[in-house]
């Protein structure tokens, strides 16, 4: 098998993606900012991408997600991609990062954690 | 209260772009008020008039940090506004009065001259050998000169060691306004006015004009860069509140050409963080609006989460959370609010949030 990757950078408003394919470990990256006008024309497309470029199979995949600020309508976005790649996986794993000092990021990976119980979110302080 | 903002709401809601800082100017808001200004007026004039109205704010802004005895932070402050045909500055900071025979004699050798005499003035001044302790006042100079001597001044006592000095510009936008005279009279009413409601305050920043991820953008760069203060373990609860509630306007308020204008006012209090928006809403959509604050209102805190957690899974409808995230971070101060319903295109709706220092 070959690795594959697919990245989508930055941009004022939007983080960071990058989506990679390797034998035996496969990682979805989301690292920035979260903040676009209109969520959907970046999180739908997003969402669709992520299922054709792992076949709708996430197993041994880890989602990387490391936010340094997320509005609310991306919060929803993000949590309807989670229930989606749960929902054909179980065996999901996210990293949730948040700094030393970021109350907000570490409250909504909490909230998510409660939201889905069963979910394997890991919430990861990074150091400043 | 609310009355009072809301009255200063429609007085400034003609204007496409107005900016009031209030505040420390040890702080050096300068650079973040002109982003602000800049990613506004950068939409809709051309580079050259852009430049020149920047350029004279620089100058007006940085008169304020340089020369104020910075005793008084709510007495030094910014205005600047644009009526359409005119570019206003206004400013004022707190001055010792030992130091205002020396101004006043700078600013009467300037004030009625022809553009002659100032491009005189200037030159010499610029070859010469006078110098302020802190600059050569060409500032002042290339002020009266760019504004065609469009400009008044003045002082007020405060007390035997300081007073208050003030000083207007106004920067004509069209050819046809070049032999105009701007109205001066309604800057002062529009100080008058944002007094009244500012006053006591440590620091406010009041602003009117289009909300685009450009002007949240320029507005996060304010709150990072000079309101540190003590504050910092709340940056991101206030970043998160003030992108919420302007995106909010975004998205909800009433358009024109895909133009949304609004309001913010962010006020620095001794206890709390006062964060107010104005805007117009099309009538068919304030019921919704007001029934979901009434809401969020009669929650207690589990409420409030468990509305989040019922809002976040809704994935059937793509209504926000913004607002409970607000309702959230500000409990257990209530969203507070004012309607009126004036307009034939929408409601005006004012709302107003206090979040705890602590």
């Amino acid at each position: 098998m070959t690795n594959e990757t697919f990245t989508i950078n930055a941009q004022e408003d939007t983080p960071f993606v990058s989506l990679e394919k390797k034998e035996g470990h496969n990682q979805i990256v989301i690292k920035g900012l979260s903040m676009p006008e209109n969520v959907l024309e970046f999180y739908a497309p997003l969402n669709e991408k992520i299922f054709s470029f792992f076949d709708g199979s996430f197993e041994n995949i880890e989602l990387d997600i490391n936010l340094e600020y997320m509005n609310s309508m991306s919060n929803k976005q993000l949590l309807k991609l989670l229930k989606n790649m749960a929902e054909k996986d179980h065996q999901l794993k996210v990293i949730w990062r948040y700094n030393q000092q970021d109350d907000l990021i570490k409250h909504k990976g909490a909230e998510i954690q409660s939201i889905f119980p069963h979910l394997n979110l890991q919430l990861q302080e990074i150091a400043n | 209260m609310l009355d009072a903002k809301f009255n200063l709401a429609q007085m400034c809601n003609k204007f496409p772009l107005i900016v009031f800082y209030q505040g420390n100017y040890r702080e050096t808001p300068s650079h973040s008020i002109l982003n602000i200004v800049e990613k506004n007026i950068s939409a809709n004039m051309k580079k050259p008039a852009v430049r020149s109205i920047l350029y004279l704010m620089i100058e007006a802004l940085q008169n304020i940090e340089r020369y104020s005895a910075h005793t008084h932070s709510s007495d030094d402050y910014s205005l600047v506004y644009s009526d359409n045909n005119f570019f206003h500055i206004y400013t004022q900071n707190v001055i010792e009065n030992v130091k205002i025979e020396g101004l006043k004699k700078r600013l009467d050798s300037v004030i009625d001259k022809s553009k002659e005499e100032l491009d005189e003035i200037y030159s010499k001044t610029l070859s010469g050998d006078e110098r302020t302790e802190k600059g050569a006042g060409l500032g002042l100079i290339d002020l009266a000169r760019k504004t065609r001597n469009r400009f008044f001044y003045e002082f007020n006592t405060k007390d035997e060691t300081y007073s208050t000095y003030s000083i207007c510009f106004a920067i004509p936008l069209n050819k046809e306004d070049y032999d105009s005279q701007p109205n001066f009279q309604e800057s002062k009413e529009i100080i008058k006015k944002l007094n009244q409601n500012f006053k006591n305050n440590l620091s406010t920043l009041f602003y009117g004009g289009d909300f685009s991820n450009n002007f949240v953008r320029a507005l996060l760069d304010l709150i990072t860069n000079v309101k540190k203060e003590n504050i910092i373990n709340h940056s991101t609860k206030i970043h998160h509140v003030l992108i919420e509630l302007t995106q909010n306007i975004r998205r909800h308020a009433y358009k024109t050409d895909n133009h949304v204008s609004g309001q913010l006012c962010i006020e620095w209090q001794k206890q709390n963080l006062g964060i107010s928006t104005y805007n117009i809403i099309e009538h068919d959509k304030i019921e919704v609006l007001t029934k979901k604050i009434d809401a969020l209102n009669a929650c207690d805190f589990k409420g409030l989460e468990d509305m989040s957690k019922k809002s976040l899974t809704d994935f059937s409808e793509e209504s926000g959370v913004g607002l409970i995230d607000v309702s959230l971070f500000a409990f257990p101060n209530k969203i507070q609010y004012l309607l009126k319903n004036n307009l034939d295109i929408g409601t005006e709706l004012l709302l107003k949030i206090n979040l705890s220092h602590d």
